[in-house]
């Protein structure tokens, strides 16, 4: 079935009481994302790396950073730099962490992790209570006129409350669903068309063998979209935390 | 030959890796079913994105390297800065000598008295070598200061930028009149 490469297979069981901490593939998959990761952060800025004039792979890892810098300081307003930076750093971690795990998932044979409601979900949730926290902290009570925009009738007022306070609290799960259903259903569809493919190809017949060239060369297609799409939907939940985070800040 | 060599090195790629293929199928390690194909559209599409992207993707990395590169020209390296103030003041050190020796030559003492020629002549060498070796001395500890100088300042710049503590105003002005300083100190030359 194509949901198959979905499955999560605990890899060293392990249960502690009621709660269950067994190493899963997805786990093993995190780690080596992140192994990977970390080794090519190590060879560009140690071992041969870190020059004022960068080769290729430095160029990249920097055209990264400064990619995830511009859209801080573009999409979040009216504080100073240093201020900003405070926010720099998780914000880049997201962004990393999305673009190498979505990366990684499209590598036949491997284990997508973003493509899990829980893992996406933990992210966007966690961040969004952080961009709670962050509003509070910074206007107190009068963060609630969040909810209220200005100029609004009063009759009106406990209806648009209600509204405001609904579209707020879905934005978290929004978040999470929009990575995880991209994710999942790019693959889904990969999987389905290669074994439509892979039937025609089982058939022992030459109309059909001449047919699945047509599957085949989708996937092809397919597999050029996905690569975007990985790219694209890091970028996206990146720029949605900062615009979260610039709606928290700046109060309308 | 050396055409021969790689078409031989790629026949035995080719050899070993039918071999394996077939290896691993029949120890059932290498399944076919449909994940193979999502693995062969995969490679084809890297190999044609590398094919199609690959030159573009490099040239973008080449320009940004330039253009860091002519930046960094711009400024003058501090090395070659020094080794030209040096030379300027070799030369005038030698001019400023030949015009002593001329000097001492056109004296009217120094023709009856030839012993006294030799040993101003010898002074003048002594002097010279001497300022010489104070020459070297004044660079080498210049430039030692410039690179403490240099790194200090960057410490401070970086350490700040990443304290998160907000520099003041007047920090930063302090700051910049400071690198001033010091990049005056480079470009004026006060290696003498």
């Amino acid at each position: 079935s194509p949901l198959d490469q979905f499955e999560i297979v605990p890899l060293i069981p392990m249960h502690i009481g009621n709660f269950y901490f067994s190493f899963t593939n997805s786990s093993l998959f995190m780690l080596l994302t992140l192994s990977f990761f970390l080794l090519l952060i190590h060879f560009v800025t140690k071992k041969g790396g870190g020059n004022l004039v960068p080769n290729a792979w430095q160029s990249l890892v920097e055209l990264l950073y400064d990619f995830v810098l511009n859209l801080v300081k573009e999409q979040i307003g009216g504080l100073s730099g240093n201020v900003k930076q405070m926010f720099f750093p998780c914000i880049l971690v997201t962004f990393l962490f999305l673009l190498f795990c979505n990366l990684q998932g499209m590598i036949p044979y491997s284990f997508t992790v973003t493509s899990h409601f829980l893992i996406t979900l933990a992210l966007s949730f966690s961040i969004f209570i952080g961009i709670t926290i962050v509003g509070f902290q910074r206007h107190g009570l009068h963060f609630f006129s969040f909810l209220l925009p200005a100029g609004v009738p009063l009759p009106l007022a406990p209806f648009l409350v209600l509204l405001e306070l609904i579209s707020y609290c879905f934005r978290a799960l929004s978040l999470g669903i929009r990575l995880f259903a991209n994710m999942m259903a790019g693959h889904s569809l990969v999987k389905i068309l290669s074994g439509f493919a892979w039937t025609m190809l089982c058939m022992n017949d030459i109309f059909y063998f001449i047919g699945a060239l047509g599957p085949l060369f989708i996937v092809l297609a397919l597999t050029g979209l996905e690569l975007g799409v990985a790219i694209l939907q890091a970028y996206v939940f990146t720029i949605l935390i900062c615009i979260y985070l610039n709606d928290a800040i700046n109060l309308h | 030959m050396r055409l021969s060599s790689t078409n031989m090195d790629a026949r035995k790629m080719l050899f070993a890796a039918i071999l394996s293929i077939c290896a691993l199928s029949s120890k059932k390690i290498l399944i076919y079913n449909e994940e193979m194909i999502v693995a062969l559209c995969f490679i084809g599409f890297i190999i044609f994105s590398r094919k199609s992207l690959g030159t573009t993707f490099k040239v973008t990395l080449d320009g940004r390297i330039q253009a860091i590169q002519e930046e960094l020209q711009q400024f003058p390296n501090p090395n070659e800065v020094v080794l030209l103030e040096s030379n300027e003041q070799q030369r005038l050190l030698r001019i400023s000598l030949r015009i002593c020796g001329t000097v001492v030559e056109s004296l009217p003492m120094a023709r009856c008295a030839p012993k006294c020629e030799k040993t101003v002549q010898a002074l003048l060498c002594r002097n010279l070598n001497v300022k010489l070796a104070t020459l070297t001395n004044a660079i080498s500890s210049r430039r030692i200061r410039f690179q403490d100088d240099l790194v200090t300042k960057f410490y401070t710049l970086v350490g700040k930028q990443f304290a998160y503590s907000c520099i003041s105003k007047a920090e930063r002005v302090e700051f910049i009149r400071e690198s001033l300083v010091v990049l005056r100190m480079v470009r004026g030359g006060g290696f003498s």
